[in-house]
């Protein structure tokens, strides 16, 4: 599992300019292992924080920072969850809960490799299960190229924050053009599949969506269908439609 | 309460989220319909689209002047505002006839990711510096005026006060400010401070609009308030709104935002607290369409 580079934070910690001040706060509010590397520079800061940066961290109060950082947590996770309503079905919470604060205090949470938080998490989530179970790593594949196709996420905030904080949605991933896709094809192509903006696909050893095109809700033997080969193939349509399907192989 | 009561006059106005649209205690169209003649404004935000604008005005709005709060154009962020999104959005504020945009200063996302929620600046100088470089290049492109709103605080962090970071935010921008009276007492919550020296410490002759919703300190932490939207407005905020709209002498509008999760009744009964406030007060707005606009880049 990719965890936080301590090297990212310690360089913040010695620049001397507002933008690295900013990052910083920002990684105070969701990574614990920058605000533990944070506060042990602060306790020894000679040759490790730049002044002006240990004048404004000295204002932080780490204990409300540990509250406020569990808080976004939870924010994030529902925000997740809203995002996607059958992944949650699908895992148990002891599965999903370390994920999403692993992904929050990784490096990946701040590069973006995919169309949408969703999409970052899911390729997060899929490399950091890969090793230990596969069928955990095709879900996460699948629903993150539906997020990756789908309309861009509305971005209402949980109940219990400031509701003026709303945002809007970006334009979204212009499925006329082709982009570069993280995610690994398996060395298939997909097949053409008529009227499709674009498609994606992997194979897998789980069928994963029913006849209908439906996602799993459930990873029950009886809710992923007869184990085989298959392609798993993923299309976007206009209208910001998308289909899924499993392919024999 | 009927409209008698107030002498039909408009003393506040709802500030509406178009996302939920269908979710508050009754759809927008009917809310607003049930409040027609108590109402000075409407504010609303996330509107994506002009065609969304429109649906809007015909169906929530129709004669009654209209803010637009913006969702994310973020003067803060690292990189400046959003003028890619702003400039887009100006099609939604031209549909609105816009009095004015504006938005909660703050940081809205993580590289290219809306965050679930955003996060106040750090109140330092040389951020302060940064959002009025970002206004002003916001002014350049728009031909409505931007009022920078005093943001949630669930945590400060920075050397500045909130009252010193916005005085030099609106002297440097030479700007209005919007003030939210719940978001003065959640930094109030956050550091310890009393709210009412934090009100007077702000540049209340900036004020053009107050913003005043419901929430709770979190019962498990008693320095972070929670500006839920969703909640009862708690006494401490409205004896803020009382005072803020006793010394905000360019004052011209007071919203009440209201969340997803109010019940009809806690509505009604915090609509009518706070028009009964602003009558007691003898407060009338002042805030009316735009007649005509300045030519993009003179506003």
């Amino acid at each position: 599992m990719r965890t936080l580079s301590p090297g990212v934070t310690q360089r913040l910690l010695l620049r001397d300019d507002r933008e690295a001040r900013t990052e910083l706060l920002l990684r105070l509010l969701y990574s614990k292992s920058s605000a533990d590397l944070v506060a042990d520079a602060l306790k020894d800061p000679s040759g490790k924080v730049c002044e002006t940066t240990l004048s404004v961290l000295a204002t932080v109060d780490f204990h409300a920072l540990s509250v406020e950082r569990a808080a976004r947590l939870r924010n994030l996770k529902r925000h997740l969850q809203r995002t996607c309503p059958p992944l949650w079905e699908c895992l148990d919470k002891e599965t999903i809960t370390p994920l999403v604060d692993a992904y929050a205090d990784s490096d990946a949470f701040w590069q973006s490799a995919g169309r949408t938080l969703f999409e970052n998490f899911c390729l997060f989530a899929h490399e950091a299960v890969a090793e230990r179970s596969r069928l955990l790593a095709d879900v996460f594949h699948l629903f993150g190229l539906v997020s990756r196709f789908s309309a861009p996420e509305l971005i209402a905030p949980p109940e219990d924050v400031c509701a003026c904080t709303t945002g809007i949605p970006g334009e979204g991933m212009d499925l006329t053009k082709a982009a570069f896709s993280p995610w690994d094809d398996g060395g298939l192509v997909p097949p053409d599949v008529p009227g499709a903006l674009q498609a994606e696909s992997f194979p897998s050893a789980w069928r994963l969506v029913d006849d209908r095109g439906r996602l799993p809700r459930s990873l029950e033997p009886d809710a992923l269908g007869e184990p085989g080969e298959y392609q798993i193939v993923v299309a976007a349509f206009p209208g910001r439609k998308v289909s899924a399907a499993a392919l024999p192989l | 309460m009927t409209n008698e009561k107030t002498n039909s006059v408009g003393r506040l106005g709802f500030g509406l989220d178009w996302q939920y649209r269908d979710n508050y205690p009754q759809k927008m169209p009917d809310l607003c319909a049930k409040y027609a003649g108590r109402l000075s404004h409407l504010s609303c935000v996330s509107l994506p689209s002009a065609a969304d604008a429109r649906t809007f005005m015909d169906e929530c709005a129709g004669d009654l002047p209209v803010v637009h709060h913006l969702p994310g154009v973020a003067p803060a962020a690292p990189g400046g505002p959003n003028l890619e999104l702003f400039t887009r959005l100006e099609a939604v504020s031209d549909v609105l006839g816009a009095v004015w945009t504006c938005e909660d200063i703050g940081l809205w996302s993580i590289g290219p990711y809306p965050l679930p929620y955003f996060t106040p600046p750090l109140f330092e100088r040389e951020v302060a510096d940064h959002v009025v470089d970002g206004i002003r290049r916001m002014r350049e492109v728009s031909r409505y005026p931007f009022v920078p709103e005093i943001p949630s605080c669930t945590l400060a962090a920075g050397r500045m006060s909130l009252g010193e970071f916005f005085h030099r935010v609106t002297d440097g921008a030479d700007c209005d400010l919007l003030l939210d009276v719940a978001h003065v007492f959640s930094y109030a919550v956050a550091v310890r401070r009393s709210y009412e020296d934090v009100l007077r410490s702000l540049p209340l002759e900036r004020v053009v609009e107050i913003h005043v919703a419901g929430g709770y300190i979190d019962p498990t932490f008693d320095n972070r308030y929670l500006d839920t939207h969703s909640h009862a407005v708690t006494p401490a905020v409205i004896d803020l709104l009382q005072e803020a709209v006793a010394n905000a002498p360019r004052l011209r509008a007071v919203t009440y935002e209201i969340g997803v999760g109010l019940g009809a009744e806690e509505l009604d009964s915090d609509f009518e607290r706070i028009e009964g406030l602003l009558a007691e007060a003898d407060w009338t707005p002042t805030i009316a369409r735009p007649s005509d606009l300045a030519t993009a880049g003179t506003a």
